[in-house]
């Protein structure tokens, strides 16, 4: 009994992290669970009126017409099963209901918490990691909840009703048959061990392993294909697999030998009840035995097998347990991760340059700082662009604004505010990010554009659309702008989306804007027009732009020349230029790309 | 019987036998089950008196030694059977599950990619190793101990209707009752899983659109209307559930139920029969002995029946991805030389939404061939079509005069280095991922061609170079970075025909020259397709095509569509006004 103690408390443990996603809905499972546990002694009951059936019989013998009682106990016993069959109902119903509210609950949460996390931190996890958490992990508590609990109360009952009736009846055979259930009990012991644990994670470590290897080879298939890869020589997707199969069979074996004894003893109460026949019954040879004594007998040899049922609820319940408890630890892990900090009073800037003071960041696990005490400033409604070679910081630093991370150390601050003391919302509604992979979602083209500002009318929103050039792709679509983006044969070209994107931040009208490389895949044409629409954007704004399109960012205020985490020249145009420095040579490496092909021609000249 | 089982079930061959294997063990292992009720049933008899049929006081009976070893012996037996058919059960489900999962993704390796397009990626995965899972539960715990309840319940029950008709048919009425509300609880369930299944795959839908486009919903503030709307599909799928599981629940929980009734109509109708003199005794107490033990079986498994009966929609969904048709071919493939011809080649993602209507121009062997034209003119489908990723509706792309399509598609793809728009990185090493370009490739190799690409300088810049893990999708690299990784991987891989998608877009000027110069060696005696944008990439090309709305409009070398005036020579101009902006 004392081995069951930890388990016991590890238990409550988990109902205790559960029922916080429970609200109200936890009295439906206390519920369920008493009536599991009062349908548990109902089902006992039919046992009892067929021992006396049993014994009637046993005393009339051999002249079984004497009976009278029999249709009476029948009767009874046919009642009693039909109690609990109904009581058994009632409790699943409301155990099922209150699983289905927690794991709702669980979802809604964790989804909630995942958005509230800094962008950079979502992007290190694995998108599909996270959605298999909140889908997969919740799903795992719901059968836990919906079925597993009150099988537990009927189970946890069970042995003390049997514990009463090995009174009632006869406590030799009680105790008797009582002794393989101890015996399954510490078989069991191990199963549940803290190596069975350990090996229980491993377990699940590797089957989530293997289901985001699984998603990086569904989402790379065309590179599989076109590198004449085979499933078999992705070697990651492959060792995934082995490795969890390995630690099927692992644990698999590791139980074998726990498990045959508990089938063993669970189903042993045979043995014990004939040895028990004879230490009872000292003078065997003396029979016929009395029929009270054959009666008892009888009970116990009819009865065990209800107790073999429960016990093996138990087991299968303890092995529920692990795995509740497991979904539980990666469902925490999710929320254990800081979303960004919001001030606690929040500050509204009055203007909006922008300074970047001594700013540092470090991304996590890496030692070499991407940006490193970089400082400038962006006076009010001027533009300055970032450059440099890739991987320079660039995009690094412009992402700081927003907050895509939060610097390390230094700050950024718009009109004299640190962004990170202002209000998430007001940050947004200051800054627009214009990314060079916007995404669009998959609802109508008007819902997409006015998505920061959701009471824009139809006509800001055409007007919108018609500032960042996008009348051509309005004119293709079948229904305008209410066509549905990504339905059947809804398609946009990158270039297109980005444009819709950007009537999405005219439409918005933030006083900061920052273009990150936003032209990069355009097509000439696709290219014009956003260069019209980014002018459209820039007007009277604050603006940081990014490219390695020198041609893009000449007319800007400033340049800044980003290199290895450092602003290494700075100043208009034609001031770098003088300089003869990074940038000049860029410029030039430009210029002459300009006359530099691809094609057969030029091969001689290389 | 083994190709029914492989086909109804989405098994291989072994996973098949396998499954026989495992319930025949079950069988065996539920009659086993048995022989405590046999011992019982002789030890009952030596108690009663000759009067009722029992053997007391006569020289039949038999003292403590003998059943001791008659209890060893049951015990012995019942451990042996035990673990053969645990064995039988676990160890080789879970070798089948691992099997299945590898013939899966090879399976999906095979597809044409049209299939891709087609079916989302979350559905897709979740296919892929949702089911696997599930599957693999079934068929360690659920099916083989279903099918072996069944056979082995029947197999004890008609022997009981040897003993006693009337008395087997009060004990065993509820068998017949609780399958026939198995059968009907699996078209109901159907019904009502599918219906769970959907809003299940709606919800993770939403969760994966709002991961991905989280960035722009923050940045617009508009998560929180997201999630509501989110919030709706988690509400479906719980309101669903609930109405699923009171129709299902019902039948399932009512199937279990009704097997408690049985020993109870036992001892009900067997009292009375035995008052009216129709039985003996011992056969009244043998059956109440055997009914306590025989529902036993078919309980527990009837425990499973809903994730039973929801199983075969995960099979189903199984076989739908095995029968789909893959693309076939020759695998001797023995062209002349490596020019690309279109003739007269018409394409259509979508029924009636035709992207290449009719297409027709060459691609010379040891010539640059441009692909240009606005966005959504063809060109990416067009430069996917001569590499077989989907088949020509109409007309024939050939490779070297020999159609493609009567190529099997990776002898054909290993023709071809192909750097795509949409560069797929995996959540690997950098090695790794430039190694998938050639199987085998020795690292010096795969450095070489990484150096070639001008991936060195950022590559050294990694926390741990070559052997940095780079995260899903490559996100810890810039857009430029992660082209170079792939044109590497290209260069590594160094076919005949090369395809190059907007391959150097997003590279900054510096490097893009660098890389125009490694890739410019090798063009030499091959095929090169270039789809790009900027008109000084391909200003410079043999022959340039000029595609939009699906058709051929202008084709010729650089100086001839220059001189013509049409589309070319205006794009040309608007990038000149742009450079000079």
């Amino acid at each position: 009994m004392e081995k069951e103690k930890p388990k016991k408390l590890r238990k409550s443990d988990e109902y205790r992290r559960l029922f916080a996603y429970a609200g109200r809905f936890k009295y439906l499972t206390y519920a369920s669970m008493l009536l599991s546990a009062v349908s548990a002694v109902c089902a006992l009951m039919p046992f009892v009126y067929i021992w006396k059936i049993i014994r009637e019989a046993l005393s009339v013998m051999p002249d079984f017409s004497h009976m009278t009682e029999s249709v009476h106990n029948g009767w009874m016993a046919v009642a009693w099963s039909g109690v609990f069959v109904i009581v058994y109902f009632a409790a699943l119903m409301c155990s099922h209901i209150a699983a289905f509210r927690i794991a709702r609950n669980i979802r809604q949460k964790t989804i909630r918490h995942v958005v509230s996390l800094p962008s950079g931190s979502l992007a290190a996890l694995g998108s599909g990691r996270i959605r298999s958490i909140i889908s997969d992990s919740s799903a795992a508590t719901e059968t836990f909840l919906a079925h597993q609990t009150p099988d537990m109360a009927g189970a946890a009952v069970t042995p003390f009703a049997i514990l009463v009736l090995l009174f009632v009846f006869d406590w030799r055979f009680g105790i008797a048959s009582l002794i393989p259930v101890l015996l399954s009990f510490a078989c069991m012991a191990p199963m549940i061990g803290k190596r069975m644990r350990e090996s229980m994670t491993n377990y699940q470590n590797a089957l989530a392993e293997m289901n985001n290897e699984a998603v990086e080879y569904v989402r790379g298939i065309a590179v599989v294909k076109t590198f004449g890869q085979t499933a078999y020589s992705f070697g990651r997707l492959k060792d995934t697999v082995g490795r969890y199969s390995k630690w099927t069979t692992a644990y698999t074996c590791a139980l074998r030998q726990p498990m045959l004894f508990f089938t063993l003893f669970v189903n042993g109460a045979f043995a014990a009840l004939i040895a028990a026949a004879f230490i009872i019954n000292k003078g065997v040879q003396d029979f016929p035995s009395s029929a009270q004594f054959l009666s008892n007998f009888l009970f116990y040899v009819i009865f065990t097998p209800v107790i073999a049922v429960t016990l093996n609820k138990i087991l299968y319940s303890s092995e529920n347990t692990m795995i509740v408890e497991d979904a539980m630890n990666r469902i925490d892990s999710l929320l254990a991760l800081k979303p960004l900090a919001e001030p606690a009073v929040p500050m509204h800037p009055a203007a909006s340059g922008v300074s970047f003071d001594n700013v540092s960041f470090t991304y996590e696990g890496c030692t070499v700082p991407a940006v490193q005490s970089v400082s400038f400033a962006v006076p009010q409604g001027k533009t300055i662009a970032l450059v440099g070679p890739s991987g320079g910081g660039k995009t690094t630093l412009a992402s700081l604004l927003t907050r895509f991370y939060d610097v390390s150390s230094g700050a950024v601050r718009i009109g004299g505010v640190d962004v990170r003391s202002m209000a998430k919302d007001d940050l947004m509604k200051t800054v627009s990010y214009v990314y060079q992979d916007s995404r669009l979602l998959k609802t109508s083209i008007l819902e997409n554009v006015r998505m920061g500002r959701p009471d824009a009318s139809r006509e800001d929103v055409t007007a919108a659309l018609k500032k960042a050039q996008c009348g051509d792709i309005i004119a293709k679509l079948p229904h305008g702008i209410d066509t549905v983006f990504g339905s059947r044969g809804v398609y946009l070209s990158g270039g297109e989306c980005q444009r819709v994107a950007l009537a999405r931040t005219i439409l918005n009208d933030t006083p900061v804007v920052v273009l990150d490389e936003a032209t990069a895949f355009a097509d000439p044409e696709n290219e014009y027009l956003m260069q019209k629409a980014f002018a459209a954007l820039s007007k009277n704004k604050t603006v940081i732009m990014i490219a390695h399109r020198l041609s893009t960012v000449r007319h800007a205020d400033c340049i800044y020349m980003l290199s290895k985490g450092n602003i290494v020249e700075g100043g208009v145009h034609e001031d770098l230029l003088i300089q003869h420095g990074l940038y000049a040579g860029m410029w030039n490496e430009y210029l002459q790309s300009v006359d530099w092909n691809i094609g057969g021609k030029k091969r001689e000249d290389v | 019987m083994i190709e029914k089982l492989m086909k109804k079930y989405a098994l291989s061959r072994k996973g098949a036998y396998d499954f026989i294997k495992s319930t025949a063990a079950c069988v065996v292992n539920d009659i086993a089950m048995m022989l405590p009720v046999a011992l019982l049933y002789f030890f009952v008899m030596q108690l009663l008196p000759v009067s009722v049929g029992g053997t007391a006081g006569t020289n039949q009976y038999r003292g403590p030694l003998y059943w001791l070893c008659a209890v060893a012996a049951v015990f012995l037996v019942l451990y042996v059977v035990n673990w053969i058919k645990y064995d039988s059960q676990f160890l080789s489900t879970y070798k089948e599950s691992a099997v299945r999962r590898m013939t899966l993704a090879e399976k999906l390796r095979e597809l044409p990619l049209s299939f891709f397009g087609r079916k989302d990626i979350s559905d897709l995965t979740t296919t892929i190793m949702g089911d696997c899972t599930r599957l693999e539960q079934a068929f360690s715990h659920w099916f083989p101990t279903f099918a072996a309840s069944i056979i082995s319940t029947l197999i004890i029950a008609v022997s009981l209707f040897f003993f006693n008709v009337k008395l087997a048919a009060a004990s065993l009425w509820v068998i017949p009752v609780a399958l026939l509300i198995v059968f009907f609880s699996r078209c109901v369930q159907n019904w009502a899983g599918r219906k769970k299944m959907a809003a299940d795959i709606a919800c993770a839908d939403g969760i994966q659109e709002c991961l991905e486009t989280v960035r722009d919903l923050k940045s617009n503030n508009a998560e929180r209307r997201y999630l509501s709307g989110l919030d709706e599909k988690i509400r479906k799928i719980e309101k669903v559930a609930i109405k699923s599981e009171y129709v299902t629940g019902v039948f399932v929980v009512s199937a279990q139920m009704v097997l408690k009734f049985g020993i109870v109509t036992t001892a009900f109708i067997g009292s009375m029969m035995l008052a009216r003199g129709e039985i003996p005794l011992l056969t009244f107490i043998m059956f109440l002995i055997v009914v306590s033990r025989i529902y036993d079986p078919l309980g527990l498994s009837l425990q499973n029946l809903a994730a039973i009966i929801n199983t075969q929609l995960n099979i189903d969904r199984m076989n739908e991805l095995y029968d789909c048709p893959v693309q076939t071919g020759t695998t001797r493939f023995e062209p002349a030389d490596s020019t690309i011809v279109f003739d007269h080649a018409g394409f259509s993602y979508n029924e009636g939404e035709a992207v290449l209507r009719d297409v027709s121009f060459t691609a010379k062997q040891g010539e640059v061939t441009a692909l240009i034209g606005p966005s959504g003119g063809g060109k990416s489908t067009a430069a996917k079509l001569a590499a077989r990723f989907w088949d020509v509706d109409r007309g024939a792309v050939t490779f070297g005069g020999i159609p493609v399509r009567s190529v099997d598609p990776e002898t054909l793809l290993s023709r071809y280095s192909i750097v795509f728009q949409d560069v797929t990185l995996f959540n690997n090493t950098v090695m790794e991922n430039i190694r998938i370009g050639k199987y085998g490739a020795s690292d010096e190799e795969v450095r070489a061609a990484a150096h070639e690409a001008q991936c060195d300088e950022f590559v050294q810049q990694l926390p741990h170079g070559y052997e940095t893990v780079i995260g899903e999708n490559g996100s810890e690299l810039s857009g430029g970075e992660r082209q170079r990784l792939s044109i590497a991987r290209a260069l590594l891989k160094n076919a005949p025909i090369i395809l190059l998608d907007e391959a150097t877009a997003s590279l900054d000027a510096e490097n893009e020259t660098k890389v125009q110069r490694a890739l410019s060696r090798l063009v030499k005696g091959r095929t090169v397709l270039v789809i790009a944008h900027r008109m000084r990439t391909v200003s410079g090309a043999d022959h340039i095509v000029l595609l939009k709305d699906g058709v051929v409009a202008e084709d010729g070398t650089p100086e001839e569509l220059l001189s013509l005036g049409g589309l070319y020579a205006h794009m040309v101009s608007l990038q000149k006004t742009d450079a000079d902006y």
